[in-house]
């Protein structure tokens, strides 16, 4: 549905995008995941054709040029900066935004129906955009992106500054989405969003790819070991024969395989008072990738 | 067409509901406009009310109250009674225009040599000069006032006759100057005497040059100060509207709707076009709106419809281009908001925003004619009260046109380039 084919675009001294390929299929919703400035905006503008890439070729669903009426009318965008209009009510918003692409009379009144329900803000829709909040503002983002049903979608970072509620609301919206058949591109640098969101993640970083595939397979080749920790409730009589490294009776251990290691101590006799295991996640993968944690 | 109909009406929207923008629109040109008209309207109405003269009477004697008399009954000067020092204070300081004093010794004489004009001192600041003339003129009707006074009554004016040869001491006593005066004013005694009244009164009566009331009949001059405050001023509103418009442009780019609207099925040519549609109806009611209410509440005439609204047209087509040209002139609100304002207001106030056309001095209307705004400015005028023919018309509106096109042009080339 999505090619993006050694994506490249240089901003003076800045090469914001160094060489991206992936494609995305019909249907799969497709994580960038990426530090600030690694890249995503701009890799997602020139997939919609509204940067030309320096070098490289993007294909949307056939159609070799993304600025072609016949690839703009099945692309939506909600970007990262609110692009909506303050001084418009939540139902003008959509409503302009509807009539762009074409929809008309009772078509686009229920569109807007559904758009605003959609991102629940019927409630809200005669007022004002600026006197909505944050997390409102960018479901009505949202709503201005989906109004004309569009097969692809891009979603340029669609919970920056939204509270836990907005957000699984959002959330919800793009799964229901993708149960829909929509294609999805998300931009994200919350690991946790792309793990629950995302069929495979692309890691980017300074403008390059670093790695991509399923969430299981990323943390699979890239994530390391498992990190068991445990308080133990009396000292072992043989230290030398646990495996990690024992502090008194904390313990710390390190494998690929927690469970083994578990049964191994079980064995030995030795009782917990609390026990710890962290899986790794997509954080440790993008640690390991780049020696640098994707937030500081 | 539907889509650039919606994003004209979207920009309309937004115009509408920025209070700001709708203030430098409607309210201020509207306010310059019937400050402006009722300020030069005052001053005309300033020139008829009566001049204010300091009046100091040192004498008080009859002769010199029988002056003020005669100069409190002229109408168009008015006396405050001051000491002479206050009278001369209220000139230096520009509170009066002028003192009169009448200085002790005016009533002195009798009889008809009473008024000597030798006491009367009259202070002006020299650089008043039509006042001057104008005092001058009532200062001399009051003094010839009281002769004509003294004449108009034959018996009267035996007497002061009688009064004045004794005045000239005893016959014995008389040197040559008063012995001639004596002789020849007992003569005009005697012609007196011997006059029949009825015919003397006629032909003694002094009178000035009588006045004529006209009214203004029309003609290629303004009527009333508003028919050049109201073109004149709505060039204000058309300066907010090219500024508020180039501003939406900006805002567009810099909020990210932009950038909405361009991976969106519209082309360059609906977004501009809706633009340049919201900016051309915008254009065309404020001017509606400002001439209407000029018409109906200010004594605008209505000469020509047509051809106001063919100056409109072409008008909004100028302002238009101006618009797509000036947004081109910044990336930020900020930007574009000064750089339409550094433009459009020199080009405003040389071309007939600031001072009228009509009283610009020469060297003036020569620059204005670089002023797209002057020829809006002409063209309305042309159809309010300058009597233009069609083919009159055709420069100003001609040229609004040129210069709408050629900025349209200009701006959407470069726009379209700035776009990636
Ligand atoms: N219009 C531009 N002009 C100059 N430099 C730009 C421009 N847009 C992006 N860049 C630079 O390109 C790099 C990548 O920016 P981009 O916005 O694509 O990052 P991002 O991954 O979306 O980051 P974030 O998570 O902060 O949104 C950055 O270094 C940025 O400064
Ligand atoms: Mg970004």
């Amino acid at each position: 549905m999505i090619q993006a084919q050694k994506l490249q675009k240089r901003f003076g001294e800045v090469q914001a995008v160094d060489g991206i390929s992936f494609e995305i299929a019909k249907g799969e919703t497709f994580g960038l995941l990426g530090p600030n400035g690694a890249g995503k905006t701009t890799t997602i503008h020139m997939l919609v054709g509204a940067l030309k890439p320096d070098a490289g070729k993007v294909v949307i669903d056939g159609v070799e040029d993304p600025t072609h009426a016949n690839a703009r009318q099945n692309i939506g965008m909600a970007p990262q900066a609110l692009a909506l209009y303050e001084n418009l009510s939540a139902e003008e918003n959509v409503s302009f935004f509807g009539t762009i692409y074409g929809l008309r009379g009772a078509d686009l009144a229920q569109r807007v129906d559904w758009a605003l329900g959609f991102t629940r803000l019927s409630d809200r829709r005669k007022d004002r955009m600026k006197t909505f909040s944050g997390g409102m503002k960018r479901r009505l983002n949202m709503a201005c992106a989906v109004v004309h049903k569009p097969r692809v979608l891009f979603l340029d970072e669609p919970t920056v500054g939204v509270d836990p509620q907005s957000r699984n609301a959002i959330f919800d919206n793009i799964e229901e989405l993708k149960a829909e058949g929509t294609t999805i591109l998300y931009t994200t640098h919350y690991m946790e969003e792309a793990q629950r969101l995302c069929d495979r993640v692309a890691i980017v970083d300074k403008g390059g790819l670093l790695a991509l595939d399923t969430v299981t397979g990323l943390i699979d080749a890239h994530g390391g070991n498992s990190l068991v920790e445990a308080t133990l409730e009396q000292a072992p009589s043989d230290p030398s024969a646990f495996p990690g490294t024992l502090d008194g009776l904390s313990l710390r251990v390190e494998t690929d395989h927690p469970l083994k290691t578990l049964a191994r101590i079980t064995d030995a006799g030795v009782h917990f008072t609390s026990l710890r295991v962290d899986r790794p996640d997509l954080e440790a993968v993008f640690l390991n990738l780049t020696g640098r944690r994707l937030r500081d | 067409m539907h889509r650039i109909v919606a994003i004209a009406l979207k920009d309309l929207r937004l115009l509408i509901r920025n209070r700001e923008a709708l203030f430098w629109v409607l309210a201020f040109p509207l306010m310059m406009a019937v400050l402006f008209g009722a300020i030069f309207s005052g001053m005309g109405s300033k020139a008829r009310k009566p001049m204010e003269v300091a009046i100091v009477d040192e004498d008080q004697s009859e002769a010199s109250k029988a002056f003020v008399g005669r100069l409190k009954s002229q109408d168009s000067v008015k006396l405050v009674v001051k000491s002479r020092e206050g009278g001369l204070a209220a000139v230096r300081t520009g509170k009066l225009v002028a003192y009169v004093l009448i200085r002790k010794g005016y009533g002195a004489k009798q009889g008809f040599m009473a008024g000597d004009n030798k006491k009367l001192e009259v202070g002006i600041d020299p650089s008043r000069r039509t006042e001057r003339g104008f005092l001058q003129g009532i200062l001399m009707k009051a003094v010839f006032g009281g002769l004509q006074d003294r004449m108009s009554n034959p018996a009267k004016t035996r007497k002061f006759i009688q009064e004045s040869v004794s005045g000239l001491g005893a016959a014995g006593a008389r040197d040559p100057e008063e012995a001639k005066l004596a002789t020849f004013l007992k003569a005009f005694d005697s012609y007196l005497g011997s006059v029949d009244n009825q015919t003397f009164k006629g032909q003694m009566k002094m009178d000035g040059p009588k006045i004529e009331a006209v009214k203004y009949a029309g003609g290629k001059r303004p009527r009333t100060s508003f028919e050049v405050s109201f073109p004149q001023s709505v060039v204000w509103g058309l300066l907010g509207i090219v500024s508020s418009f180039a501003i939406l442009v900006a805002r567009e780019r810099t909020v990210g709707t932009l950038l909405r609207l361009r991976i969106s099925p519209l082309t360059w040519t609906h977004i501009l076009g809706g633009k340049a549609l919201a900016s051309f109806m915008a254009s065309i009611v404020t001017m509606a709106l400002i001439f209407a209410l000029g018409i109906v509440g200010f004594g605008l005439r209505l000469g020509n419809l047509p051809q106001l609204g063919l100056a409109v047209v072409c008008t909004a087509v100028c302002i238009t281009g101006m618009m797509m040209l000036i947004a081109t002139f910044g990336k930020t609100e900020q930007a574009v908001s000064g750089a339409s304002w550094a433009v459009m207001m020199p080009l405003a106030m040389f071309g007939g925003g600031m001072i009228p056309l009509v009283s610009m001095p020469s060297w003036m209307q020569t620059a204005s004619h670089f002023s797209p705004i002057k020829w809006a400015v002409y063209s309305f005028e042309g159809a309010i009260w300058r009597d233009f023919t069609l083919a009159e018309m055709a420069l100003p509106c001609g040229l609004l046109v040129i210069i709408g096109v050629a900025t349209f042009a200009l701006g959407v080339v470069l726009l379209s380039r700035a776009k990636s």
